[in-house]
């Protein structure tokens, strides 16, 4: 494709091509059609001419035939035998040969062709007659024409050749005379003048035009005739171009070739078979096509004429319709090159005049946005190198005026204290009449300014505007104003009025418009600054007074330090003596305890062995002796219970009273103590009432101690009543419960009422011996009572009674139960005990929390078996919700669970009072780190059993134990027991107390007792080492972990009995822990 | 050359014998000819003495050689007779038994389930015994597998063909759906099965932990102890016997039998199937 720089170029092409291509292509078609028809016709012409002169040819030639046979055949000629043997003047002496001469000669003025014609004698071939007297008697012996004729007697025509006789060509047709007899009587010969007949013919070039002719050739091609172009041609020029040579072969057709000349020629050709020649009728190509080259001119001028006529009128249109598009394109890059002022000024009428003017419109608008920002950038430039608010207003008024053509400019500033407008800045104003003026409604042509927030253009100012200017010439009012806002945070807070003496340049408003943001930015910024600025010098003064506070505090500080140095100095001291009193304190209670631990050991001895001889040996003994042995026994249990009571109350002195409180409830208490005192007063026939109101409140106490405490005093009255009964009477308010103890016994004197609370005392030391007891009873009571936060009063009538009265707080005092309670964990063994007979009448609650499904289903299903009442939480805080509600008798928990686990399930529980002794089996997958163990110990946990490690007689037991239930062994094999005792003394002792067991197998060390743990796996392993209390408990926990207590139950026995020892023991992971001395009974049942 | 591989093939089964307990003696010479050759070919020897001597060197090899004669590919009702043992004679005695102590349920532990086909198998025995018995029996089944990958594929139930060569077609149709060439198991089966993750050898978890406590009444271990030598197959046996219930059954694999110091705590219940009784 053909590339134009130009548009004009591009559209003159086109209308070219598009304008001749018709005109080309018809004149080519004409064109070609006439060359084809011009050659049709001419060769149809030299066909018409080659067929007409053949014919004649053949004519001429048919003639001469019938010319000769018709004169060959008059009966006259035959007299020429006459003529035989004559001589020369004999024979035109004859009258034959006159006749025959006549003949002759008539014959040759009849045709003209003829040059002579003459008869030959057969034998001799001489001339007998002629035309031509002259050649009578000619030998013509040896000619064609005789000899021809004589052989084939027929006619005979010989070519065309050259006669000497005549001097010129020649062409001779012979035929022979017969007589009557067909005899050859002589040969007539007739010589044809050429010139006259047959050339004539052959020059005849009519239609062949300039160049054309005919011609004839023999076989070999020899020419015959005169050529137009070759001199002396006949019998002298071979022709050997192609019409010739196919014409003698006895061809006929046209042919368009070179001709002898070489020249190119169109020839027709044929054959003329009696002389065997060869006809060519030919005309020159170059005039048979002389028509086409006027028509090509023709052509030619009309191609070239329409050529012009159609450049001419393309190049006119494409001017008209270029020359605007031209002018926008130097327009649109004059004016990217910087020239604004570059317009289009013809403007035609049609489209792309509307197309530039809307060009000149564009152009305006980018020459008017250029001014636009270049006088926003030059007021922008002003200000942002104002350094302060006053440079800052100075360069923005003199920006403006310059940029808007104003002769004057002012800048108010809003005073937020006073509410108006003050001015700030001007230039070229008259200062004293910029009076301020007021910001919440301003008037004039401020006050629009205010309240639309918007820039105000006036266009005519009245002549009372506060505005001035001042000349040489006077004061001036200015013509024309533009009020702009400065807006912060949607309020004016300055406001710029410019002024000017003629129209503002049209573009005004907008460069006003276009910098506004920049200047509300820049002059919030410089507010911003001005204000930071004020508030560092502030801060400035601020700290220098700081500064010099601080000084006066750090002499103050000084002071106090040095006051602060003396006092540590007496905590120092004062701890000092603390510790020398802690020390006293723990020297004395390890005194205690080592004191009762060697007071209980040999003690335990004492009391196994007295009860073992009593119920063994009783038969064998007589009464007296019996009664020694209760002596023994009573006196030593006499001799246990005041060690108990002594190091009681110590404990107690010492404020090392652990309490553990929780929820009790104080009926089930009382009737408990009340039917195990039943016996003794059924001996004395006395009778216990409890009156126990309805809905009595649970109390919040430590159960073990209240047990104690009631049932020391109910203790007492049936111990000091001989006839009667005992009163035990509940009462409560909002806050406190009343229990009132009355007897009918012997009754405590006034004076010795204040004293029965103190050591040692009863009432009556002679009763001492009428009623056992160590005296240190109520003394226990009393401080119980006040540790429990309790008050405890008699009352009392010698001979009539005494009533104890104990008043006792529902809700603790205290705050969290528990934080001062770490070691309540040994609480629940007696718990245990009370609970033991609620268990046979009411089902016991198991809660399982549990998110297992399948774990649930099992477990439920070997709890209800059980004939527990199961209830189920799915997850923490299904089981908070449910404890709630209710209090289940005992939970089996889980540790790992989806939202809230066991261990927070654990610390919720226990922090909550109702649920905070709520017995708990730990059932977990989870591997238990030390954290884990330490955390579920701080949370008193009961039981722990690794799911997947225990079968279910081992779970139910475990849960029992939770429980607090006796095992139960009904129906059962007895278990397996092992007994490691170091000190042959108790063995004896145990051993005697398990006589029963027949599975017990004793070890004297741990290592044989690990032995035979191995060999005999026991289901219990009892331990009584006497080992020290550190190396004791070692060797518990060794015992407790080897592999051959796994399975087995450990009950450690000891004589460390004090709270803190039996924990450590319980800590180290037995099952169980027996303080001596061993209560037989009780022994015997945990077993 | 015949009568020197017997020899060859026999003294490989005595060295089995002896490493890990296991009594081939009881397999068709031909099969276990067939199958020793193929680990033959596997291992490139084409000597059975050579191979016989990889065998000394090569723990794994043996592992190999046992996968191989023990055909480890579960199938459903993998040993039928086994399984009409246990449906025709064992959970029905084991449930009499229960239901008249009080004791509706029925344990079971299918220990090394793999891919599920034993346990699946067991479970759809349980639900056919225990639906024709009057009283409802609670069925609680285990399946464990040291192998998570597995168990996840046990979890899907879905099988292919090959692994019911011995399963009756009744079955098939009844408990599972049959896609494209799958076979799921139904969801009744499959959620009656536990499938958990648990060490035979752990000592402090002798059991599945979903099933928190033993007692069970029929536990399934079949072609485990094949892997182990003596030394752990006496673990996983304390294992086994803490599982079981008194009176449990232990089902063993065929080959297998309880390790020497247990032999005198379980009692023989059919001459022809290992089933054992805890005494």
């Amino acid at each position: 494709m053909m590339k134009f720089n130009r548009l004009k170029s591009r559209i003159t092409f086109w209308f070219l091509v598009i304008g001749l291509f018709p005109v080309v292509l018809a004149v080519s078609v004409i064109y070609v059609q006439r060359i084809h028809s011009i050659h049709e016709r001419s060769y149809e012409k030299l066909t018409t001419i080659r067929d007409l002169k053949m014919e004649r040819l053949n004519n001429w030639i048919f003639e001469r035939e019938g010319d000769l046979k018709t004169a060959s055949a008059d009966k006259e000629l035959e007299d020429i035998v006459y003529l035989k043997g004559l001589s020369l003047l004999e024979k035109r002496q004859h009258p034959a040969y006159q006749i025959i001469h006549r003949i002759l000669n008539r014959y040759l003025d009849q045709y003209k062709a003829y040059d002579e014609l003459f008869i030959l004698d057969p034998v001799t071939g001489a001339v007998v007659v002629s035309s031509n007297q002259q050649s009578d008697g000619d030998i013509k012996k040896m000619e064609e024409y005789f000899t021809m004729a004589l052989s084939t007697r027929n006619l005979y025509i010989q070519d065309i050749y050259y006669s000497k006789t005549l001097n010129h060509l020649t062409m001779a047709f012979s035929i022979p005379i017969f007589n009557p007899e067909k005899e050859i009587i002589g040969i007539m010969v007739a010589r044809v003048n050429l010139d006259e007949s047959l050339y004539p013919l052959l020059l005849d070039r009519v239609g062949l035009g300039e160049t054309g002719e005919t011609l004839i050739v023999d076989e070999k091609g020899l020419a015959l005739n005169e050529l137009r172009w070759y001199e002396n041609a006949p019998l002298n020029l071979y022709i050997t171009a192609a019409p010739a040579m196919k014409a003698a072969a006895g061809e006929t057709g046209i042919i368009e070739t070179g001709d002898y000349r070489n020249k190119q020629v169109l020839a027709a050709y044929g054959y003329i078979s009696k002389t065997g020649w060869g006809f060519v009728c030919k005309q020159d190509i170059s005039e048979v096509n002389a028509p086409i080259n006027p028509m090509l001119t023709n052509f030619l001028i009309i191609l070239l004429v329409s050529f012009i006529v159609v450049f001419l009128s393309s190049r006119i249109v494409a001017r008209s319709l270029t020359q605007p598009i031209a002018q926008m394109k130097d327009v649109a890059v004059r004016i990217s090159e910087g020239d604004l002022s570059a317009r289009n000024e013809k403007i035609t009428a049609d489209e792309l005049g509307v197309m530039a003017t809307a060009f000149n419109y564009m152009a305006d608008a980018i020459s008017k946005r250029f001014k636009v920002k270049d006088a926003v950038s030059e007021i922008s430039g002003a200000i942002v190198k104002a350094m302060d608010i006053n440079n800052y207003a100075h360069s923005l008024l003199v920006a403006f005026a310059d940029q808007l053509n104003a002769n004057l400019a002012v800048f108010y500033v809003l005073n937020e204290q006073a509410g108006q407008f003050e001015h700030f800045c001007s230039i070229g104003a008259i200062e004293k009449m910029l009076t301020p003026f007021r910001a919440d409604n301003p008037e004039g042509e401020m006050g629009l300014a205010v309240s639309t927030k918007q820039i105000q253009y006036i266009q005519s100012l009245p002549y009372d505007t506060m505005f001035s200017f001042r000349t040489s010439a006077g004061n001036i009012n200015p013509k024309e104003l533009i009020t702009i806002p400065l807006v912060i945070d949607d309020t004016v807070i300055a406001l710029i009025s410019i002024a000017s003496l003629h129209p503002f340049p049209p573009e005004s408003i907008e460069i006003v418009k276009e910098a506004m943001p920049e200047i509300n930015a820049t002059y919030a910024n410089m507010m911003a600054n001005e204000r930071t600025r004020v508030l560092a010098e502030d801060l400035k003064e601020m700290n220098w007074k700081l500064k010099s506070q601080s000084e006066e505090l750090q002499s103050q500080s000084e002071e106090l330090h040095m006051t602060s140095e003396e006092l540590q100095e007496q905590n120092m001291q004062l701890e000092i003596q603390s510790k020398e009193v802690e020390e006293a304190n723990r020297l004395k209670s390890e005194f205690l305890a080592n004191m009762s631990h060697e007071l209980r050991t040999p003690l335990n001895s004492i009391l196994t062995l007295s009860r073992v001889l009593i119920r063994q040996a009783k038969e064998k003994l007589d009464d007296e002796e019996n009664n020694y042995l209760e002596i023994v026994e009573r006196n030593g249990k006499q001799l246990l219970n005041l060690i108990n009571d002594i190091l009681d109350l110590s404990k107690i002195e010492a404020g090392r009273l652990v309490l553990s409180i929780a929820p009790v409830n104080l009926k089930n208490i009382l009737t408990s103590i009340k039917e195990s005192l039943n016996p003794l007063a059924a001996e004395k026939d006395l009778k216990i009432t409890l009156n126990a109101p309805r809905n009595l409140p649970k109390i919040q106490t430590d159960e073990n101690r209240l047990i104690q405490v009631l049932s020391n005093i109910i203790g007492n009255s049936v111990k000091f009543t001989n006839q009667g009964g005992i009163d035990i009477d509940l009462s409560y308010n909002s806050r406190e419960v009343q229990i009132d103890i009355s007897d009918t016994g012997v009754g405590i004197p006034d004076e010795e009422l204040s004293t029965i609370f103190d050591e040692f005392t009863q009432v009556d030391g002679s009763s001492t011996r009428q009623f056992s007891g160590t005296g240190l009873g109520l003394a226990i009571v009393d401080k119980l009572v006040s540790a429990l936060e309790g008050e405890i009063r008699v009352t009392s009538k010698v001979g009539e009674g005494t009533v104890f009265t104990v008043i006792l707080p529902i809700h603790w005092p205290g705050g969290n139960l528990f934080e001062n309670d770490p070691n309540n964990s040994s609480a629940p063994k007696k718990f245990k005990k009370l609970r033991k007979k609620r268990s046979h009448d009411i089902a016991p609650t198991i809660l399982i929390v549990e998110d297992n499904t399948v774990v649930i289903s099992q477990m439920k299903q070997i709890l209800s078996r059980e004939g527990f009442s199961v209830a189920i939480a799915e997850g923490g805080e299904q089981a908070i919700n449910y404890m709630r509600e209710q209090v289940p008798d005992g939970i089996i928990l889980d540790l790992m669970m989806p939202g809230m686990d066991g261990f927070e399930v654990l610390d919720q529980m226990r922090s909550t009072e109702e649920t905070a002794n709520i017995p708990v089996l730990i059932l977990t997958a989870k591997d238990l780190t030390k954290e884990d163990l330490s955390r579920l110990r701080s949370n008193n946990i009961q039981q722990l059993v690794q799911k997947g490690d225990i079968d279910m007689k081992g779970l139910l037991k475990k849960i029992s134990f939770m429980l607090g239930e006796p095992v139960d062994n009904n129906g059962e094999e007895r278990p397996g027991i092992l007994l490691i005792e170091d000190n042959p003394e108790d063995l004896i002792a145990l051993k005697s107390l398990l006589i029963d067991a027949n599975n017990l197998r004793v070890a004297k060390d741990v290592k044989s007792g690990l032995e035979e743990a191995r060999k005999s796996t026991p289901d219990l392993i009892l331990v009584d080492l006497s080992l020290p209390k550190e190396e004791y408990i070692k060797t518990i926990e060794r015992i407790v972990l080897s592999d051959e207590a796994q399975g087995a139950k450990v009950i450690v026995i000891t004589a460390w009995a004090m709270k803190e020892d039996q924990q450590a023991f319980l800590d180290t992971g037995c099952d169980y822990l027996i303080t001596k001395p061993i209560d037989p009974d009780e022994f015997i049942a945990l077993i | 050359m015949l009568s020197d591989n017997t020899t060859l093939i026999n003294q490989i089964l005595d060295d089995i014998k002896q490493i890990h307990g296991f009594d081939f003696s009881g397999y068709h010479p031909a099969m276990l000819e067939r199958r020793i050759t193929n680990r033959l070919f596997a291992t490139g020897n084409l000597q059975l003495h050579a191979y016989a001597e990889l065998l000394h060197h090569d723990p794994k090899e043996m592992d190999h050689l046992l996968d191989t004669l023990t055909i480890n590919v579960s199938r459903f009702f993998r040993d039928s007779f086994t399984f009409e043992c246990i449906s025709n004679l064992v959970i029905p005695e084991i449930c009499q038994r229960k239901l008249k102590k009080g004791d509706p349920t029925l344990r079971i532990w299918s220990a090394g389930c793999a891919s599920g086909e034993e346990a699946y198998t067991i479970g759809i025995i349980a639900k056919e015994v225990t639906g024709k018995l009057d009283v409802p029996i609670d069925l609680h089944i285990f399946a464990t597998d040291i192998d998570q990958n597995i168990l996840k594929k046990a979890r899907q139930g879905v099988f292919s063909a090959e692994s019911f060569s011995e399963t009756k077609m009744g079955i098939i149709e009844k408990y599972f759906t049959k896609n494209n060439d799958r076979f799921e198991i139904h969801a009744e089966i499959r959620e009656l099965i536990q499938f958990s993750n648990q060490d035979l050898l752990d000592e402090k978890q002798a059991i599945p932990q979903e099933s928190v406590f033993a007692d069970f009444d029929l536990v399934l271990c079949r072609n485990v102890l094949i892997y182990f030598n003596k030394e752990v197959q006496l673990k996983i046996f304390n294992n086994l016997y803490r599982s079981l219930s008194s009176d449990g059954l232990l089902v063993l694999g065929e080959a297998e039998i309880p390790v020497s110091s247990y032999k005198s705590r379980f009692r023989s219940e059919s001459t022809c199937c290992k089933i054992y009784r805890k005494i």
